[in-house]
C-alpha cells in the first residue's frame, strides 16, 4: 500500500486536513521505541487503497526534539508527501518546504488556511510559488473542506525537484527571494481577535483576561456538570434505575453473599447509590451518575480553549511566576489537564525537555492537582456542609503545589530550560476535529474508570468478607486514628483510594464525619497516594527510582499536612 | 551597539546579529525563523518571563534565559 505523508510544521491545521481526508476510521499509537503520537487511516484514491499518515509537527528536517526526530524517520518510509503549509506565514513555513525538496521525493503543497489570507491582507501568487518552489501548490482551508478534492485529484502531478542540499543560511535566501517574488502585504487594520491576541499577552491586562477565562470556564463547567446531574442523570438514577434495583436487592436479599456484591449494604434499610457499595449501585452511580457529568464538561471547555489557541498565552503568561517554583510556563497546560485526569497529564509532561522537569511536575500533579473525578466528588460531599469548605481544600492543595515546587526547586538538580513556543492566531474552533477529540477524552474516561470500578468493588467486598481490610486497618489505623484525627474505618477509604479516588472520597460518607474531619479526609485523601491508573503512568514515566522517590513525598506531604491541619483546625 | 533581546525597547525592530550558546540552542531557535539576518519585532515583554516578538508573520514568546543569548542590532541606532 502506498504511504501518503502529511508533513508540515505544527498549528498549520495538518490535523485538520488528515481528519477530512480519512473520515472516522483512524488510528493513534506511539511511534516504535518512543512516546511520539501519530495518526494513521486509509481512503481510496483513484481506485487505489492508501495509506495516508498524520506526521508529528516539525519546524525543521535537522531534528531539534523527539517529535522532529520521529518526523524525519517516518519521511524516509514515506511514497508521496503533502506538504502542508500555514498561507498567513509563508516565510516561516517554507523553511521546511525547502529542506522537504532537497530530499528526493515526490513533493504537492498544500496552501492551507487559504480562507484567513485575504481579511489578513495577504495576498499570494499560487502560479509564481509553485514555479519558484518546482512543485505543484494548492490553495487548501482544511475547515471547510475548501480545495481537498483538487488536491486529491492533483497527487498524481507531485513531483521531486531535486534541488541540491543548501545550509541554513541559504535556504533564508532563496526564502526571502520566493516571498518577494510571490507574496504581496496590505496595510489593514487589526481585527477585534488580534486586538484580544495582544491584550491576553499584555502584562497587566493579561492577567484579566486569563481571570476571566478561567472563572468562566470553570463556572461553565459547573454549570453544565450540575445541570447534566440535575436534570438528566439523578432523574434518570432515582426514578428510572432505582426500582430496578431495589427490585434485584429483594430478590437477592436471601442469597447474602450475592446480595452484598451487587447491591451492597443497605442504608436503614434502603439501597443508597453512594453509601451501599455494591456492583449495581456505587460502582455504577459513582462514575456515571456523579463524576461522567464533570467529565463531560471540563473536556468540552478544555478542547474549546485549545482549539481556540489560548493555553500557549496562559504559559507565555505563567512562565515568569513558575519559574520561581523551578518550571517553565508550558508546564501549566499538563497542570490544567490534571483537573481532568492526572492520567493524560502525566503522559502531557513528555512535552517537557527535561529529566527534573518531568519529575516535578507529575509529582506536582499527583499530590496537589486533584482530577475531575475526586473534585466532583469532593464538591458533592463537603459542599454539603458548605462551599466554603471546599474552597479551603482547594486553597491548602494550591499552597501545597507552590510549598513544594519551591522546596524541590531547591532539593532537585538539574537543568531548566527556557520557553520557546510559537503563538498560534485566536482562531473560531472547529467543531468537528473538537468533537472527534471529546469523544476519544469521554471514552478513554469511562475505558479507564468502569473496569477499575466495577473490579475493585468486588474485591473491596470479598476482602472485607475475607477480613483483610481489618487486619490493614488495624496496623495504619494509629496514624489514621492520632496524627490525622479520623475513625479507624477511613483507613479502608484511604485504601479504596488507590483504587479510584472518587469511591475513596464516597466511603467517607457513611462515617458521620464532623466538617473538620471531612475536610482532612479530602485533602490527604487527594494528596496521599496516586490511584492505580495514575500510579502506572508514573511508573512507566519516571521509572522505579524516581516514582518511588514521588510517592514518598507523597505520602510524607499527606500526613504532614494532615497533622498540621488537624491540629490547627 | 547589538543589545540582547530581553534589553530591546518594547515595539522597536532590529536585525539579529548573533546567537551566543551551544549549537542546540541556536538551532532551535533556527527552526523558529530566529536566525542571523532576520528582523525581528519585539511586541511585548513580561516581568521576568519570556520575549514575545513578531518574526515575519508568527509571533514567538522566548523565555528569559533563552532570549538573554540573543544579541540584536537595533534599526535607527
Amino acid at each position: 500500500m502506498k504511504r501518503l505523508l502529511l508533513v508540515g510544521n505544527p498549528n498549520v491545521g495538518k490535523s485538520v486536513i488528515f481528519s477530512n481526508l480519512t473520515g472516522v476510521n483512524v488510528a493513534c499509537s506511539n511511534y516504535p521505541g518512543t512516546t511520539v503520537e501519530y495518526c494513521a487511516g486509509q481512503r481510496r484514491i483513484g481506485g487505489d487503497q492508501v495509506e495516508v499518515i498524520d506526521v508529528p509537527g516539525a519546524y525543521s528536517l535537522e531534528p531539534t526534539s523527539k517529535a522532529e526526530e520521529v518526523a524525519v524517520e517516518m519521511i524516509e518510509d514515506g511514497d508521496v508527501i503533502i506538504n502542508v503549509i500555514d498561507a498567513t506565514n509563508l516565510e516561516r513555513n517554507l523553511y521546511l518546504t525547502l529542506q522537504l525538496l532537497e530530499i528526493d521525493k515526490p513533493i504537492i503543497v498544500a496552501l492551507n488556511i487559504w480562507d484567513e489570507t485575504r481579511h489578513k491582507g495577504i495576498e499570494i501568487d499560487v502560479d509564481a510559488l509553485s514555479e519558484m518552489l518546482g512543485v505543484p501548490v494548492i490553495p487548501t482551508a482544511g475547515r471547510s473542506g475548501y480545495g481537498l478534492d483538487r488536491l486529491l485529484a492533483s497527487l498524481g502531478t507531485a513531483r521531486a525537484p531535486r534541488i541540491g542540499k543548501m545550509s541554513a543560511d541559504e535556504r533564508w535566501k532563496q526564502i526571502g527571494k520566493i516571498v518577494a517574488g510571490s507574496q504581496r502585504l496590505t496595510h489593514r487594520h487589526h481585527t477585534f481577535l488580534e486586538r484580544l491576541e495582544d491584550a491576553s499577552i499584555h502584562p497587566v491586562g493579561g492577567f484579566f483576561v486569563a481571570a476571566a477565562v478561567l472563572i468562566i470556564s470553570f463556572s461553565l463547567i459547573r454549570l453544565i456538570g450540575e445541570s447534566l446531574i440535575s436534570y438528566v442523570l439523578d432523574p434518570f438514577f432515582h426514578r428510572a434505575y432505582l426500582p430496578l434495583v431495589v427490585n434485584v436487592s429483594e430478590q437477592t436479599v436471601s442469597n447474602e453473599f450475592l446480595h452484598s456484591i451487587l447491591i451492597g449494604k443497605l442504608v436503614n434499610g434502603q439501597v443508597d447509590f453512594i453509601q451501599s457499595f455494591g456492583l449495581l449501585t456505587t460502582a455504577l452511580y459513582v462514575p456515571i451518575g456523579m463524576v461522567l457529568p464533570y467529565v463531560l464538561a471540563f473536556y468540552f471547555i478544555l478542547g474549546l480553549l485549545e482549539d481556540i489557541g489560548y493555553l500557549p498565552r496562559l504559559a507565555i503568561l505563567l512562565d515568569g511566576f513558575m519559574h520561581k517554583i523551578g518550571l517553565h510556563g508550558y508546564t501549566v497546560i499538563p497542570t490544567l489537564l490534571g483537573l481532568g485526569c492526572n492520567v493524560p497529564a502525566l503522559l502531557a509532561t513528555r512535552i517537557l525537555d527535561s529529566k527534573r522537569e518531568r519529575f516535578m511536575v507529575a509529582t506536582l500533579i499527583s499530590i496537589a492537582v486533584p482530577c475531575v473525578s475526586l473534585q466532583a466528588m469532593i464538591v458533592g460531599l463537603l459542599g454539603h456542609y458548605g462551599m466554603r469548605y471546599v474552597v479551603f481544600v482547594y486553597a491548602v492543595l494550591f499552597v501545597v503545589w507552590l510549598v513544594l515546587g519551591l522546596l524541590m526547586k531547591v532539593v532537585t538538580r538539574g537543568i531548566l530550560p527556557a520557553l520557546l513556543i510559537e503563538i498560534p492566531p485566536y482562531r473560531p474552533p472547529h467543531l468537528r476535529s473538537l468533537l472527534v477529540k471529546f469523544k476519544m477524552r469521554t471514552f478513554g474516561f469511562l475505558k479507564e474508570a468502569l473496569p477499575v470500578v466495577l473490579i475493585g468493588v468486588v474485591v473491596i467486598n470479598l476482602f472485607y468478607a475475607l477480613g483483610v481490610l481489618d487486619a490493614i486497618a488495624r496496623v495504619t489505623t494509629p496514624v489514621v486514628t492520632r496524627v490525622l484525627g479520623l475513625p479507624g474505618e477511613a483507613v479502608l477509604a484511604m485504601i479504596v483510594g488507590f483504587l479510584r479516588k472518587d469511591i475513596g472520597v464516597g466511603m467517607l460518607a457513611p462515617l458521620g464525619l464532623s466538617v473538620k474531619q471531612m475536610i482532612i479526609g479530602c485533602t490527604t485523601l487527594a494528596m496521599f497516594f496516586p490511584c492505580i491508573a495514575t500510579f502506572v503512568i508514573l511508573f512507566k514515566e519516571l521509572g522505579t527510582l524516581d516514582t518511588v522517590k514521588s510517592i514518598g513525598v507523597m505520602v510524607a506531604t499527606s500526613i504532614v499536612v494532615g497533622g498540621i491541619l488537624n491540629l490547627v483546625l | 551597539m547589538p543589545v540582547t533581546l530581553d534589553q530591546m525597547k518594547k515595539g522597536s525592530k532590529g536585525k539579529i546579529v548573533s546567537v551566543v550558546g551551544g549549537k542546540g540552542v541556536a538551532l532551535k531557535l533556527s527552526a523558529q525563523g530566529i536566525n542571523p539576518g532576520m528582523t525581528v519585532e519585539k511586541i511585548s515583554a513580561l516581568r521576568g518571563g519570556p520575549v514575545v516578538l513578531r518574526v515575519g508573520r508568527t509571533q514567538v514568546a522566548i523565555g528569559l534565559g533563552l532570549a538573554r543569548k540573543v544579541l540584536v542590532e537595533v534599526d535607527g541606532d
